[in-house]
């Protein structure tokens, strides 16, 4: 099991990222004159709703090569990059949210088509379990969850293009606006934020990865060991694939 | 033209004269998208009191209107397949998967361009004040066309991942709402101005992004196609 094998060099790397992120947001890099405490926020959400859109978009290149392959293992990636996509955007709607409270003065503003935005990608892909396990046929779920990991993969990235054509914004742009690059220690921290938060979602991938591929082989062993009906199947509402 | 792509347009055109054969047959869809559009119309005049509204308020009437009237079609686009056997019919044919999403698409475009031959002149008597004159309603007509186009490539889409589960007609509007929110979003910018009292400019950039968001959507359902029509 190759997941297996790179999960011990793939933690130890994230840990090392993680340990200089934070030091480096939390001690290193000053704090900001006019902004205060509230800009170290910067080295902690933006770099979560990033790599939402990143597991989102790998969600749909899975989802993509299960269409071509008919591999159950390329739905079974997608469906772990989707779901870390999901908690990486519950964090970064909640740390968001803090940072507006700060900054704004209002946990969330529905005039801030950002915000809008990433909640209406966060509604849609919160559909994504429900509508996965609505399917009795296991090779059919798997086929309609690519299918929907493919459009709202491409949907996500349209949807943010949009939405930035369409709207005078309020949120903060910081990718795309010179006046507002993070100068020295603060770029470092940044750098850092999206690097440690991207090592942890690969580490946390490969985690489910092979904390489900292992649950799957042991019930096929069982089963050849203890007869077809010694292992019941489990519920499919708990694993993408039937175990 | 290659025989290949000549067989495929003849497929297409089978599979989309079946779907309007079917509507005729048994009309659902367009009687049920007409008579909610008009409904909602009359809705609003008496919702807004006074009734007669324009610019980006009409916009938005209008075009909220016509994505709910467009979730009802999406629920009942694959539901033929799903519920007669329609798609094992479909996988007996020499006919592509790619031809049958294609005919959906273009179905359910057919149906919405319909549905705002009637709903749009409905909209500007119970409810527009301001008046269009004929450049006007070809940029609104060129707008529709293209927005219609990407409901439809859109709504294909979460029709068919819809009809696969149990609970399909839960799960369009869930599906359909925040996909088509983009296009509605650049729809309402495009039109706005047109519905203004003193008219205005269509921006060149709107034209640009309806026609790219509809070019997306249809090369998804293009490339997803198999995977939909699998068995």
């Amino acid at each position: 099991m190759p997941y297996a094998r790179r999960l011990l060099p793939l933690t130890l790397a994230t840990a090392v990222l993680v340990v200089a992120w934070i030091v480096v947001a939390a001690a290193v890099a000053p704090t900001d004159a006019t902004e205060g405490l509230r800009q170290r926020l910067t080295y902690l959400h933006p770099a979560f709703a990033i790599l939402t859109l990143v597991a989102f978009v790998a969600g749909a290149f899975f989802g993509w090569r299960h269409l071509q392959s008919d591999r159950p293992l390329d739905d079974l990636r997608a469906y772990v990059a989707i779901h870390l996509g999901q908690i990486y955007c519950v964090i970064a709607l909640l740390t968001g949210a803090i940072w507006g409270k700060t900054a704004w003065g209002t946990f969330w503003d529905w005039g801030e088509p950002v915000l809008v935005t990433f909640l209406i990608i966060f509604l849609l892909y919160a559909t994504y379990q429900p509508m996965r396990f609505a399917i009795e046929d296991p090779e059919r779920q798997a086929r309609t969850a690519s299918v929907f990991a493919v459009t709202a993969g491409v949907f996500a990235p349209i949807c943010f293009g949009v939405v930035r054509l369409t709207t005078n914004l309020l949120h903060p742009q910081p990718l795309n606006d010179p006046g507002s690059n993070l100068p020295g220690t603060a770029g470092l921290a940044f750098a850092l934020s999206v690097l440690a938060i991207g090592a942890l979602f690969v580490t946390l991938w490969h985690l489910e990865l092979v904390h489900k591929s292992t649950r799957i082989r042991l019930r096929k062993l069982q089963r050849r060991v203890e007869g077809e009906d010694a292992v019941p199947h489990l519920a499919r509402a708990s694993s993408p694939v039937t175990l | 033209m290659s025989a290949a792509s000549a067989g495929w347009g003849a497929d297409v055109r089978t599979l989309l004269t079946l779907e309007w054969r079917r509507e005729r047959r048994a009309p659902q869809v367009l009687p049920t998208m007409l008579l909610f559009s008009v409904g909602a119309f009359v809705l609003f005049r008496f919702g807004l009191q006074d009734g007669s509204i324009d610019g980006t308020l009409a916009a938005g009437v209008l075009l909220v209107t016509t994505l709910l009237a467009a979730l009802l079609g999406i629920g009942r686009l694959w539901s033929a397949e799903e519920e007669e056997g329609g798609l094992d019919a479909f996988r007996l044919t020499p006919a592509s998967a790619a031809a049958l999403v294609a005919a959906k698409a273009l179905a359910l475009w057919s149906f919405l361009v319909v549905l705002h031959l009637v709903a749009v002149p409905a909209f500007a008597f119970l409810l527009l004040s301001s008046s269009l004159d004929a450049g006007e309603l070809l940029r609104f007509a060129g707008i529709m066309l293209l927005l219609d186009l990407g409901i439809a490539a859109a709504g294909t889409l979460v029709g068919a991942i819809a009809a696969a589960a149990r609970s399909r007609e839960l799960l369009v509007p869930l599906l359909a709402v925040p996909l088509l929110i983009p296009v509605i979003a650049v729809a309402s910018q495009a039109v706005s101005p047109l519905l203004e009292q003193h008219g205005g400019s269509v921006e060149g950039r709107w034209w640009l992004v309806l026609a790219l968001y509809d070019g997306v959507f249809l090369l998804v359902g293009w490339a997803v196609s198999d995977g939909i029509v699998e068995d």
